[in-house]
């Protein structure tokens, strides 16, 4: 290669210009691939689906703003469903200090005030140092472990908190995960409470996690913004993950020619050396 | 603990740079580590018989903050080695990658294994999983974490054996091992 | 008190607290889990601290670095330090719930977090391109899966043929996840230990 001129710097950024148009055509014209519904987004959207109205919801907004691209999709299908089905949601975060903005940023860019009220349907709660901790005194006395919510309200004035006092008292746990936010849960929650739980985690971190999945602690485990992009049709509502579907396609089908095509160079110019 | 684990391995890295007199330069993820790393690499230098030399010890703020300033560093300060240890996220890939493209030679260790493949194909020098905490017992030369870590494989023999007999045993219809271990 | 005696304190009391968690864990005695739960209060007080600690000592690195002038790097401590400040006080003085504050978050924060996270994917482009190199029958072993895996995640690929999708299933949720819970056990028993000489005070170079 380096008799053509083209250093392994060159050939990064001719990969790159490659991917980066990849991204941007289907981003400016949808192809429209189509992708299968897995069997792990239709368990969560049964899970959701089938509680009972009101029922209350533990939302863990454990994504930074970085990975929201991964999560997001999913994260906020899921927060469409819970509104859509009437459960009341109690938001925190665990692990991710901009979780509360977050979720601000759902409730504002889904217009949730035009049909729930804050402090009676929902809740948000600023984000609690600690990690495991955190998620060890919340389980155990919520009250205790928050004197006030993300606007400074005592809880006594929120009627929402009239029924939360720990992790017992919630009928689903729901954690957008980038880090530790489901292994916080399923060691914390569900081994001392049992509570169900959903996440929503990172591609890369699907496998970590796989084994609370199968062990039983955690109920549905969604991966990236594939599933995201699943969760998006099952409730009927088109977002972001649909729309990455194609750019996940192309990029994929991309790195698969790449590597045919790298293996391809490196035989042929492997041979001519061996001559 | 990874945390810990890589401020355990900074202590003796930081008392090797400071008896060879190689500049170190010491980035922490979070505030907590902050106070904990200027201790420990002011402790090393004491430990080297040179207490005068500069603590440089830096905190960016989030994740990616970090990372912008770390790839800073790896752009702007002539950095000879980089050495990853700790529990990182998706920023791994990005300082490795471009501590790469710089000609750094790396050494990356984490326990979360998201990351384990960036750093087998980038880092010159990896550690797996419970291979940092290995390296930070071999690091202090105590004949007892030594013997610690060769004691760590009868717990890891004991599961071992447990599996078989779990695995045997439920394909044989019987549920004992699950009845055993359930919460 | 000598440093000696400083660190010894620090880690009497570190260990000590540290078994007392550990204890109350598994039993069910009242007592002792308000205890605990009190206990748990002052750790998440401290990490608030905590971030003011690191707040002030990035204030001063880059305000020293200002001072001397350092080069290549004084500009970007300005930089720093100007948006530093400017979120500081519009979050003291305005709260976070101010369309200033929010819109700064919204429109400048999340974009530049967002962009750092992009490049993840483009680095993890060049870093395949370059390692994924069939050099022996161990990558050739390699290639094959993880191949499979690249089409069980793209769409695409299930469009063309639907087998994608249970064999890579298949080699995640079974092969790959088998291998990452024996890594995972080794990891958490090498973290038990490591907890447990940590505990002990045998492990004492995190105090400084």
């Amino acid at each position: 290669m380096s008799k053509s001129g083209l250093t392994p710097a060159r050939m990064n950024y001719i990969l790159w210009a490659i991917f980066l148009a990849f991204m941007i055509i289907p981003a400016v014209r949808p192809i429209g691939i189509p992708f299968p519904i897995g069997p792990e987004a239709k368990h969560a959207y049964e899970l959701v689906q089938n509680l009972p109205e009101g029922s209350l919801v533990f939302f863990s907004v454990d994504a930074s703003i970085g990975g929201w691209a991964e999560v997001g999709p999913g994260g906020e299908a899921l927060f469409q469903h819970v509104m859509a089905k009437r459960h009341r949601v109690v938001f925190v975060a665990l692990t991710a200090p901009d979780g509360p903005l977050i979720a601000e940023q759902m409730v504002n860019k889904y217009h949730v005030k035009d049909t729930r009220k804050y402090g009676v349907d929902y809740v948000i709660f600023p984000y609690l140092p600690g990690g495991v901790t955190a998620a060890m005194a919340m389980a155990d006395d919520f009250w205790k472990a928050f004197g006030k919510d993300y606007y400074g309200s005592p809880l006594d004035t929120l009627p929402i908190m009239k029924d939360v006092h720990g992790a017992k008292d919630f009928k689903l746990a729901i954690t957008l995960d980038n880090n530790a936010g489901t292994e916080t849960l399923a060691t914390q929650w569900w081994t001392k409470y049992k509570t169900v739980i959903i996440s929503q985690t990172m591609v890369m971190m699907y496998s970590w996690l796989r084994p609370y999945k199968d062990g039983g602690q955690v109920e549905a485990l969604l991966s990236g913004a594939r599933h995201g992009a699943e969760y998006e049709y099952l409730i009927k509502s088109p977002g972001a993950g649909m729309a990455s579907t194609d750019m996940i396609s192309l990029t994929h089908a991309g790195m698969v020619i790449a590597v045919i095509i790298s293996n391809s160079v490196y035989y042929f110019v492997r041979k001519g050396e061996k001559k | 603990m990874d945390s810990i684990v890589g401020l355990s391995i900074l202590g003796y890295v930081a008392k090797m740079a400071a008896e060879n007199d190689i500049e170190i330069t010491t980035t922490v993820g979070t505030p907590e580590n902050q106070a904990i790393a200027t201790a420990v690499v002011s402790q090393s230098n004491i430990a080297a018989g040179k207490p005068e030399r500069a603590v440089d010890v830096r905190y960016y703020g989030s994740q990616f903050a970090t990372s912008a300033g770390i790839l800073g560093i790896i752009a702007r300060e002539n950095v000879g080695a980089n050495i990853m240890i700790g529990n990182y996220g998706a920023d791994a890939i990005i300082l490795a990658e471009a501590a790469q493209t710089h000609g750094v030679m790396q050494i990356g260790g984490c326990a979360v294994p998201g990351n384990l493949p960036f750093f087998m194909a980038i880092c010159d020098y990896y550690l797996m999983g419970e291979e940092m905490y290995a390296a930070a017992a071999i690091s202090t030369g105590n004949p007892i974490d030594l013997a610690i870590i060769a004691a760590e494989d009868i717990p890891k023999w004991l599961i071992f054996l447990l599996v078989v007999i779990g695995v045997v045993a439920t394909t044989a219809g019987s549920k004992v091992i699950q009845t055993l271990f359930r919460y | 008190m000598s440093k000696y005696l400083k660190s010894l304190g620090a880690l009497y009391f570190a260990s000590a607290i540290a078994l007392f968690i550990f204890i109350e864990y598994y039993l069910a005695v009242p007592v002792l889990s308000a205890a605990s739960k009190e206990l748990q209060g002052f750790a998440i007080t401290a990490g608030g601290f905590a971030i003011v600690l690191g707040f002030t000592e990035m204030a001063r690195l880059h305000l020293t670095r200002i001072r001397k002038k350092t080069a290549k790097e004084w500009p970007f401590s300005i930089c720093l330090l100007v948006a530093l400040g400017v979120i500081t006080i519009l979050g003291l003085v305005l709260t976070p719930r101010h369309w200033i504050y929010q819109t700064l978050f919204g429109n400048v924060y999340t974009p530049l977090d967002s962009a750092m996270y992009a490049l993840t994917g483009f680095y993890i482009i060049s870093a395949t391109f370059r390692a994924f190199r069939i050099r022996s029958m161990d990558m050739l072993i390699f290639m094959i899966p993880a191949m499979l895996i690249l089409m069980y995640n793209g769409p695409i690929f299930a469009a063309v043929w639907e087998g994608f999708g249970p064999l890579g299933a298949w080699l995640v949720d079974v092969a790959n996840t088998a291998a990452l819970r024996a890594y995972r056990i080794t990891a958490a028993v090498g973290a038990v230990v490591f907890t447990v000489r940590v505990i002990l005070g045998i492990e004492r170079r995190w105090l400084g």
